[in-house]
């Protein structure tokens, strides 16, 4: 008798959760390569979804001050102004690259630069910024009288930036809002609790919430009204797969404001 | 079909990363490998995580197969040395001078495989993968020092008490 024969029977489920991370490894070498192309379908993503939420929850674009953008508007934009309804409109690459000077150059004067927040209050690890912030950039009136919103997606830059915040001056009397602070990463699987759960963390007291997570094709996986919700990386019971995912949250803040905010988040398997 | 599956069909199916030539291999060489883990591995659990990624390192290292060599004792290669690879990283080993006497032996014919498994599992890391590695796999002392990044003073102590841990296990099993 030799131990070197020694023979075990390994379970049945094994051979597919070889499989299963194998292909996870390989699609991690993919991903890796084309971060970038993730984040630009993560951005397209968001932007459908602003499609269909309802007009009156689009952010007030007419407390904007007169924006220098017009000119920097692409061709393109300008062909979608006899459109009576506001269209978000996808700006070519090129400006995702954009650095912070020139996104200032871009703002109307007072227009306060997305600021990282403060740290998560409930003692969680507080995991690296987002990677994709979107800030709503406003038009002045065309001739034909039609709103557009423009979205400009900014990938070097912080914190989920507070959306439809109107330009407050340096020394704004009333307290600026400060946005949701989200994890940009979950570990469902995880032995670390609190890297387990995708969540909010607000400092101060919001109504109204609504909070809904979509995958990369548009398909609603979560959604909750509870401000203190915690998704746990799931549809319908099934684990979702690794990947981006696309969060967007409405409420009112302590002022009774509504404030709107988007991100995405990594679901680590 | 796995069964009309010849070795050579397996091996450029699973260069191919077709998951019916993958399945092939797998079940061809999952038990080996899982006793082999088993040996290695303090419980179940554990040698099923070693065999998990024993099979990831096999799948994505296929293509350094050389033709000429056999593809069970391959994978039971890297199964072997993944496990230590594993045992080195979570446990180190800790140097220590004794020396002791090798002159322990052990019986084994009288037990069933499974015991003189389940004893070597009862057994602290450090000696279990010294075993393993002298005994079972054949290691000189020498290879096995290199591999564990420890001295061969420390390999053979380790080994003689491994065997005369194991000797009081299996004769408590056999008392029982």
């Amino acid at each position: 008798m030799d131990l070197r024969d020694y023979k075990v029977k390994p379970d049945e489920q094994l051979f597919d959760k070889i499989q299963h991370r194998l292909k996870v490894r390989r699609m991690r070498r993919i991903a890796t390569a084309s971060v970038v192309i993730v984040s630009v379908v993560a951005v397209a993503t968001v932007i459908g979804v602003s499609v269909l939420t309802p007009p009156e929850a689009e952010p007030k674009l007419v407390a904007a001050t007169e924006v220098p953008m017009a000119t920097a508007a692409p061709s393109e934009t300008l062909e979608n102004t006899k459109i009576t309804e506001p269209k978000p409109v996808v700006v070519p690459k090129e400006t995702t690259t954009k650095s912070k000077e020139d996104l200032e150059e871009l703002l109307p004067v007072g227009t306060a630069i997305p600021q990282p927040v403060a740290e998560p209050v409930d003692g969680s690890v507080p995991v690296s910024t987002s990677k994709i912030a979107t800030i709503p950039a406003v038009r002045q009136h065309s001739a034909t009288k039609v709103e557009e919103q423009k979205e400009i997606a900014v990938e070097p830059i912080a914190e989920p930036s507070n959306e439809n915040k109107p330009p407050v001056p340096a020394q704004a009397t009333s307290p600026t809002v400060t946005p949701l602070w989200a994890p940009n990463a979950i570990v469902p699987d995880g032995d670390r609790d609190e890297n387990r759960y995708f969540k909010l963390v607000s400092a101060s007291p919001i109504t109204e919430f609504t909070v809904r997570i979509f995958n990369r094709r548009g398909v609603q996986v979560y959604s909750s009204n509870d401000p203190n919700f915690r998704w746990n990386g799931t549809h319908n019971g099934a684990r979702v797969p690794q990947g981006a995912y696309v969060w967007t949250v409405k409420y009112r803040d302590s002022d009774g404001v509504a404030q709107q905010q988007r991100g995405t988040v990594i679901v680590v398997r | 079909m796995s069964m009309s599956m010849d070795n050579a069909q397996i091996v450029d199916g699973c260069k191919r990363h077709n998951t019916k030539a993958q399945r092939a291999l797998y079940d061809a060489t999952s038990s080996l490998a899982m006793g082999i883990c088993m040996r290695y591995a303090r419980n179940r659990a554990d040698a099923e995580d070693m065999l998990q990624e024993g099979y990831i390192r096999v799948f994505e290292k296929i293509h350094m197969l050389k033709e000429s060599e056999s593809l069970q004792a391959w994978v039971a290669r890297i199964m072997v040395n993944n496990c230590i690879q594993t045992l080195r990283n979570t446990h180190r080993i800790v140097l220590t001078d004794e020396d002791e006497a090798l002159g322990v032996s052990i019986n084994y014919d009288p037990y069933a495989l499974d015991d003189i498994v389940d004893a070597l599992q009862q057994l602290p890391p450090q000696q279990r993968i010294v075993f393993n590695m002298c005994e079972v796999e054949g290691y000189s002392y020498e290879e096995t020092a290199q591999r564990l990044h420890c001295s061969q003073v420390n390999v053979r102590s380790l080994l003689s008490r491994a065997k005369q841990m194991l000797r009081e296990q299996l004769s408590k099993i056999k008392n029982r």
